[in-house]
């Protein structure tokens, strides 16, 4: 006990001498420095150490009984605030069991497990000279042994045998998806296709919108569409101002008494262009910020789409519903390779 | 009104009339021509209402400015569209109506009173809901949810990495 | 300072008790070991691992919150498969959210808001699951740049780095599949933006996109096939990659900072059993306890707000995770680019930022090694980390990478600063474009002097000791302040040693009989020389002060007179 008392009043590192080391070679890796914090110094100081550890252990395992209790205590599906209470109880005592686990076993190894520095040697990754002659040496040996480096004809068979291996794994996938085709041109609009509220699938009548105001219009009720052809089809119908709309050369029957209808659909990635500012008339895409300008046939004004979204010919019909004259004129929503 | 100063966004600021005046007001306007009249509490109140109905009707014509549940978003030419937290059922119900600004018009042909009462009962239950997942972080949206993850995640976690790796404390 | 060999590192009992190797290991523990060493022999493979020396410094540890984080996600995933329903059938809602009452929607939104509200436990194991992989995302860019700041990718590294490189590309595609499962208005709405970038590719786009997703957008097979890529295919990759990572990790030994006692060839820290075991394991108790505590107390991708996916309808403020934020920001910066000809269209305005841009960042980051490796000539080993400020040049180009990820992550938000922050819309756009081509360059100038003048600092300091703050008076009235030398070790852990050398000298152009020389004209060695041109720096020399100037007779009169004072 004597060296341990005078540990107490040694410098902070002692370096053993070699005089005293033990003539058996030790098991563990050799020490640089023999650290000596107050936990190794002062039996007392290493009691309250473990005591702290014992109790971070302690929390730990009142948290895993408050975790048990929180999920008998709180149904989620009662309200929504009993959702609050049941995911923040749960999750703090989870908490709490994990943090106390981390902090002991952290506060154990860095309070009395030895901190001493120890050292390891690296002894290179590399192989000896010789060993990788020898290991050359085996591959070409095992090589010849193989008999291809003479053998032309097994090996021209061989490579065509593999070779085409590579493709039946390409081949059976064909079926992931349909050929494009025509199918990126086209939409469910045409002739007479009725313009219906989305929300609701009522035709939406002449008047129905004030100046200044755009509704999300579609060909068919939403439930008689797939999901693949209810994405393409979202059309706004916008009311500008009297006199207000500039045709597109051409298209000077496309609208109805200041009622134009554009894809819903953004030509840059395809997301909805949902946001009209009725004083300035653009349509704005909240996605990319892509803006059209509804009187100039939705021409681009700013943001990364290139082009304007396509206009669909509408009328009214003899009963006062809004009607497409035609489909679109061109494809719908993202460009791709073969638009044209 | 009147506008605080000349910029793009109309900024609320405290009322320069009394309720009496600004009554006053409208019945002058009204007289002027036609138009909505304000709406009575029958109208705008939402007893009853479809709740998710209301939410589908948001979600198509309301939220890509207002953002998902009324927080608000940015708008071209220098303008946002505000935050409805602080709009109660009769604001709401005046604003579809007559599109205050640059909002749109959303006459009651076009969203029946029964289906703003919906829009209307949905804003406010939406508002209403706590956050069951806790702290809501304005329900903005994956990049405050980043912001956390990278501050109260990784420099935590980095700070209890300082913990494991300091030098041990000397003796003496 | 000598390496102790030979003796019993404890020799002494301290009041900690520890004290490894100083009794014998008892009957049972030998012969449980014997039983598994006769099956597998593992007595020489515990002796010589148990004992293995792993490092101690904080910034070893983000790889290991990386690692963790995984744990973490494959445990709350696995309790989310238990529940989660991968369909597109329609279904009308009748669980006990309110808002959404009777409202239709595809049976994986439906079966997420029951994870979310009527499952106990399921709202939590939803929060941790989404906050643990921002975590691991974060931890590996984290981790990925000290790994790149400090040099550890040199040889024998660098198959590791490309492992890692993989690691994070993967944990990007697994994220944005999993984030897109629920089927709700904001992930669906990033579907819709991934299918719009498929179509962009020019010649094969609508192919890709078509057999990706099965179809037109959005297609019956999607969230299916998310499904089985997100809870197997990539977990398998990840799970296999990250164990070779390990393993390599394990061979090579871990790189160490400079430091005294350390060299290129050793390693000095704890050893793995007991130490590093539990240091180590309490980290995944902390990472663990981190995540919990996110998933307890902040609320993430709340889906119930966003409403089910419709392709007619989305919300102002819609952004991705951040590991996928940049790309958008890209989306959002890039000028309206489009090419028509011959009927064929090429959208440069999707293919630059979607897929040009990613393709060049990431390629960088895999091949940067090479590059430097191949420009420097280097076939050394290295295994002392370098410290950022020794090496300039490749600091200022880590800087620059990471404000070219910074402007694109921000610019991804550029709406929600604009409402924030009051600032129109457009002028924000425009800011993060100007910012994109001018800000990089600069911050990699500026990083370089600031390179530079801390080393300039660190020599000043070795060679001539830091300022105490004594003044003291010479016989000759000439009043100077004390300066004492550094301790030792502070000036070995500057790592001087390891600072960036000059460029090696070429052989000139024409030699003395007029012969070129081959490399002069070689343009793969131009191409090498102007990029040298940003790795080496000439060599920063140590500034005189006034003392080096000083006769010798002073100079002794002055160290009489101050030695003693610096302590």
């Amino acid at each position: 006990m004597s060296e341990h008392n005078s540990e107490k009043h040694a410098p902070a590192s002692v370096l053993a001498a070699a005089s005293h080391a033990s003539e058996e070679e030790s098991v563990r890796p050799p020490l640089i420095e023999r650290v000596i914090r107050p936990q190794d110094a002062d039996p007392k100081r290493a009691r309250r150490s473990e005591r702290m550890i014992a109790l971070f252990f302690l929390l730990s395992a009142v948290g895993t009984i408050g975790f048990i209790a929180a999920y008998v205590a709180y149904h989620p599906s009662n309200s929504t605030s009993e959702t609050q209470s049941s995911n923040v109880w749960l999750g703090a005592s989870l908490a709490l069991t994990l943090a106390g686990l981390a902090a002991g076993i952290i506060g154990w190894v860095r309070w009395l497990m030895p901190a001493h520095e120890t050292v390891q040697e690296r002894h290179g990754l590399a192989s000896s000279e010789d060993e990788l002659t020898d290991a050359a040496q085996v591959v070409m040996t095992g090589f010849d042994e193989t008999a291809l480096p003479r053998r032309s004809l097994l090996k021209r068979s061989l490579g065509l045998s593999l070779g085409l291996l590579a493709l039946p794994p390409i081949v059976i996938l064909r079926d992931l998806g349909p050929l494009p085709e025509k199918k990126l041109r086209t939409t469910l609009w045409e002739k007479n296709s009725p313009l219906l509220n989305a929300e609701t699938g009522k035709p939406v009548k002449l008047g129905d919108l004030a100046v200044g105001s755009f509704t999300t219009v579609v060909p068919k009720p939403v439930d008689d569409m797939t999901p693949e052809e209810y994405a393409k089809t979202p059309v706004l119908l916008i009311r500008l101002e009297p006199g207000l709309n500039k045709p597109f050369p051409g298209r000077e029957n496309w609208a109805y008494q200041d009622h134009v209808a554009y894809s819903k659909i953004c030509t840059h990635v395809g997301c909805p262009v949902g946001l009209y500012q009725k004083q300035s008339h653009k349509l704005l895409c909240p996605c990319h910020q892509s803006t059209f300008l509804v009187p100039e046939a939705c021409k681009v004004v700013f943001g990364p789409a290139a082009r304007r979204l396509p206009q669909l010919p509408i009328t009214v019909n003899a009963s006062g519903e809004f009607i497409a004259t035609a489909g679109f004129d061109e494809p719908v929503g993202p460009s791709f390779w073969e638009r044209g | 009104m009147p506008l605080k100063q000349q910029e793009a966004q109309a900024v609320r600021k405290p009322n320069r009339y009394t309720d009496e005046q600004i009554a006053d007001l409208a019945a002058y306007v009204a007289s002027l021509g036609p138009g909505p009249a304000v709406p009575g509490k029958d109208q705008y109140t939402p007893s009853g209402a479809d709740i998710g109905f209301g939410g589908n009707l948001f979600r198509t014509n309301c939220s890509s400015c207002h953002n998902f549940v009324g927080a608000g978003g940015a708008l071209a030419d220098g303008k946002d569209a505000p935050s409805l937290r602080n709009a109660t059922d009769k604001e709401i119900y005046e604003a579809m109506l007559t599109g205050p600004g640059t909002m749109p018009v959303f006459s009651n042909n076009q969203l029946t009173e029964k289906e703003k009462q919906d829009i209307i009962a949905y804003v406010q239950d939406v508002k209403a809901e706590p956050d069951p997942g806790g702290a809501g972080l304005g329900r903005s949206g994956a990049v405050a949810e980043g912001l956390v993850g990278f501050l109260g995640g990784i420099v935590v976690l980095a700070g209890v990495a300082m913990w494991i790796g300091a030098r041990a404390k000397r003796a003496g | 300072m000598t390496t102790i060999r030979g003796a019993r590192p404890s020799n002494a009992p301290t009041a900690t008790g520890g004290t490894t190797g100083a009794r014998p290991a008892p009957t049972a523990v030998k012969n449980a070991l014997r039983e598994i060493d006769e099956r597998f022999g593992t007595a020489r493979f515990l002796k010589r691992n148990l004992n293995k020396v792993f490092p101690d410094h904080w910034s070893f540890m983000l790889g290991e919150i990386a690692l963790y984080s995984f744990v973490i996600l494959l445990l709350t995933g696995t309790f989310l498969t238990l529940f989660f329903r991968p369909g597109t059938n329609e279904v009308v809602y009748h669980g006990a959210y309110v808002p959404l009452q009777n409202v239709k929607m595809t049976e994986a939104f439906e079966s997420t808001l029951r994870l979310s509200f009527d499952i106990r436990g399921g709202l939590l194991m939803r929060q941790i699951h989404h906050w643990a992989a921002l975590v691991f995302m974060a931890a590996i860019v984290c981790h990925m740049c000290r790994i790149f700041f400090t040099g550890a990718f040199r040889k024998p590294r660098e198959t590791n780095w490309l492992i890692g490189f993989t690691l994070m590309t993967l944990g990007i595609f697994e994220g944005f599949c999993g984030y897109s499962l629920p089927d709700d208005l904001l992930s669906g709405t990033g579907l819709r933006i991934a299918y719009g970038v498929a179509e962009s590719i020019p010649i094969v786009g609508s192919y890709v996109a078509m057999f990706a997703f099965g179809g037109q957008f959005p297609g019956p097979d999607l969230i299916p096939r998310l499904y089985i890529v997100h809870v197997l295919l990539i977990p398998g990759i990840l799970l296999a990659l990250i164990t070779a990572h390990m393993l390599i990790m394990w061979h090579q030994k871990h790189t160490q900072w400079p430091d005294a006692h350390r060299t290129n060839d050793n390693v000095v820290g704890a050893p793995f059993y007991p130490a590093f075991m539990a240091k180590t394991g309490g980290f995944f108790f902390a990472v663990f306890a981190a995540v919990a505590l996110l998933g307890a107390v902040v609320q993430i991708n709340p889906v119930w707000l966003y409403g089910p996916y419709n392709p007619a309808q989305v919300g102002a403020g819609s952004q991705p995770d951040f590991y996928i934020g940049w790309l958008e920001g890209t989306l959002r910066m890039m000028p309206n680019w489009e090419n028509n000809f011959l009927g064929h269209t090429i959208s440069w305005n999707v293919l630059v930022p979607a897929v040009v841009v990613p393709g060049v960042f990431f390629t960088l980051i895999a091949i940067y090694p090479a590059i430097e490796a191949w420009v420097t000539k280097d076939r050394g080993q290295h295994n002392i980390c370098d410290r950022p400020r020794n090496k300039p040049g490749r600091t200022a180009f880590g800087a620059m990478m990471i404000a070219y990820f910074a402007i694109m992550l921000l610019a991804g938000g550029n709406d929600l600063i604009a409402v924030h922050f009051h600032i129109s819309l457009y002028a924000t756009t425009w800011i993060f474009r100007v910012a994109f081509i001018v800000l990089p360059p600069i911050v990699f100038w500026v990083t370089r002097r600031v390179c530079l003048g801390l080393q300039r600092r660190d020599l000043h300091s070795a060679h001539h000791g830091y300022e105490t703050g004594r003044i003291v008076m010479l016989p000759n009235g000439e009043f100077i302040e004390v300066e004492a030398a550094l301790p030792p070790q502070q000036i070995a852990r500057m790592g001087l040693e390891y600072r960036q050398r000059s460029a090696p000298q070429l052989p000139p152009a024409v030699d003395q009989h007029g012969v070129r020389s081959p490399a002069s004209n070689s343009p793969i060695e131009k191409v090498r020389g102007a990029l040298g041109g940003f790795i080496y720096e000439p060599e920063v020399g140590i500034e005189p002060t006034h003392l080096d100037e000083e006769s010798e007779h002073d100079a002794q009169e002055r160290h009489e007179i101050t030695s003693g004072l610096g302590d």
